[in-house]
């Protein structure tokens, strides 16, 4: 055997060792068009679970629903490590924004928020809705005035309930506790997406009704109150933000992302799962 | 733009103060019977203020404050009682346990043989603490209770974690609008910064007020200097 042969098979086993060592998952690209915070992983900004748009746990890097389908697609594709930079609402805009994350976990579009962040293509579709109990007696905005309504801090809507609710607005670092709190009775209503309804402890309550919100109502201009969520990317990484969609494209015409859809995704018939893909306007 | 977050910031700059005064009068009320409890001569009495200042100085305010706005929440909204409520009765509650102890400092800092002239004088326990010993605590006492009111001022903000929109909860929502968090957070900085350094001030000057209400000198640093000499000389001696 010569020394070059020797040589190579020493790399060949040399390699085949740290495949078999490394973990999960397997490089199948060789060097990615885009740069992340820490090589080798992907860091996730997150703000809990929101299924089926989103969810968290058990693992401290376990991530579901259909974002989560598509981030583990991604990380897989280009042999990264999911790593989950977990926190409230308005703090992973701001982990995003400040390179402690490479992407955001699902939000909804806005003009300024287009200015900070790329945004891929949308993961879902969703609508503004109120959430009350049976027994309160709502038709329409209206009826809620007076009354201790909550929502989550850093929403899109929250600064137009400001302004309708006043003091009565009670304003929640998290869903999951702003949830809690209506479930409590310690709030009349809970404001927030539709995909709510979906998850507990909302889909567990028997006596909850779900109430449409209209575009005027609350203040609220009529493109805002439907809205589609997507992972948001700092704007000085363009790259990773096309690489998503790249992946994106590849489920869907590889028909995966139907067996996401069927695995993860909301009951049939809802509107949730059909966003048209495309990427907004980008202002960075 | 400035001028309109720190409008925005102000409004919740209110609810801070509010909150604050609120607990600190409550923290006050509650630490002073604490503090009484704890040198008064009834074993019962001592044990519950024993145990009430152990269990709530192990408690984390956060913690504390999401078990039982979390919790207890169905109850709370029977009984009428708002997230600011009950703010006000968690801060309290701890606050309360701290400052307890710093007075019953206060309170056995006042030398032995005044409790025994009280006593020669005829004085019960309840006359001697109320006309000899808590008039002696009390500027020692005020400082403290100032530091304290710094200290709540702070640990306000956690409650913005229930909901309650103090200034921490109102400036997170302006920055998740605005994306500005180093200006808007020096803002907030700044806020508590005006209200805070008054405070220390004040603190001084009400402690000199009272000691010369009380008929008590300020002891001049030369005079406490001479009293630290003559300490050691006598333990010299001694």
């Amino acid at each position: 055997m010569t020394r070059s042969a020797l040589t190579a098979g020493l790399g060949a086993l040399l390699a085949l060792v740290t495949m078999a060592c490394g973990g999960s998952p397997t490089p199948t690209s060789t060097t990615p068009p885009f740069k992340t915070i820490s090589s080798g992983t992907l860091t996730i900004a997150t703000y809990g679970s929101a299924p089926p748009l989103i969810t968290v746990g058990p693992g401290p890097n376990d991530i579901g629903g259909l974002s989560g389908g598509w981030a583990k697609a991604f990380a897989t594709e280009y042999g990264l490590q999911i790593k989950l930079f977990q926190t409230t609402f308005a703090s992973s805009l701001l982990a995003v924004q400040q390179g402690k994350a490479d992407i955001g976990a699902p939000v909804y579009y806005n003009s300024d928020r287009a200015k900070t962040y790329f945004y891929t293509y949308p993961v879902d579709v969703e609508a503004l809705v109120v959430f009350t109990k049976k027994s309160f007696s709502y038709s329409g905005p209206s009826s809620l005035k007076g009354h201790k309504v909550a929502t989550v801090t850093g929403y899109v809507w929250t600064p137009y309930f400001q302004k309708f609710f006043g003091s009565d607005l009670q304003l929640y670092s998290a869903a999951s506790d702003a949830k809690t709190a209506f479930m409590n009775g310690q709030v009349e209503a809970y404001l927030d997406a539709d995909i709510n309804y979906f998850s507990a402890p909302l889909s567990l309550s028997p006596d909850l009704s779900l109430h449409t919100v209209n575009g005027g109502d609350f203040g609220i201009p009529a493109d805002i109150i439907a809205n589609q969520s997507y992972w948001i990317v700092n704007c000085g990484e363009k790259d990773l933000a096309a690489a998503m969609d790249k992946t994106r494209d590849k489920l869907e015409s590889s028909g995966k992302w139907k067996t996401i859809v069927d695995q993860d995704g909301a009951p049939p018939g809802t509107p949730q799962q059909t966003p048209k893909l495309t990427v907004p306007t980008n202002l960075c | 733009m400035l001028t309109t977050w720190l409008g925005i910031l102000a409004a919740g700059f209110v609810v801070t103060i509010e909150l604050s005064a609120m607990t600190l009068v409550l923290s006050v009320l509650v630490a002073a019977l604490l503090a009484l409890m704890s040198i008064s001569p009834w074993r019962p009495l001592r044990g519950i203020a024993s145990v009430y200042v152990d269990v709530f100085r192990s408690i984390p305010i956060l913690a504390l404050a999401i078990s039982v706005y979390y919790g207890l929440g169905a109850t709370l909204h029977a009984f009428g009682i708002t997230p600011f409520g009950t703010a006000v009765a968690v801060l309290t509650a701890i606050e309360s346990a701290y400052l307890a102890e710093l007075y019953r400092g206060t309170l056995e800092a006042v030398r032995r043989p005044q409790w025994d002239a009280a006593s020669s004088l005829g004085l019960r326990w309840i006359q001697t603490v109320r006309h000899v010993i808590v008039p002696q605590a009390l500027p020692a006492a005020i400082p403290i209770t100032l530091n304290m009111a710094i200290a709540i001022v702070k640990d306000s903000s956690l409650v913005s974690l229930i909901a309650v929109s103090e200034v921490t909860l109102v400036a997170n929502q302006l920055i998740a609008e605005t994306f500005q968090p180093v200006q808007i957070y020096l803002l907030v900085a700044l806020l508590y910064v005006v209200l805070i350094l008054p405070l220390s001030q004040v603190s001084r000057r009400i402690e000199v007020m009272v000691a010369r209400r009380l008929g008590l000198q300020q002891r001049t640093d030369q005079e406490k200097a001479l009293e630290r000499l003559s300490i050691q000389a006598e333990a010299r001696a001694g």
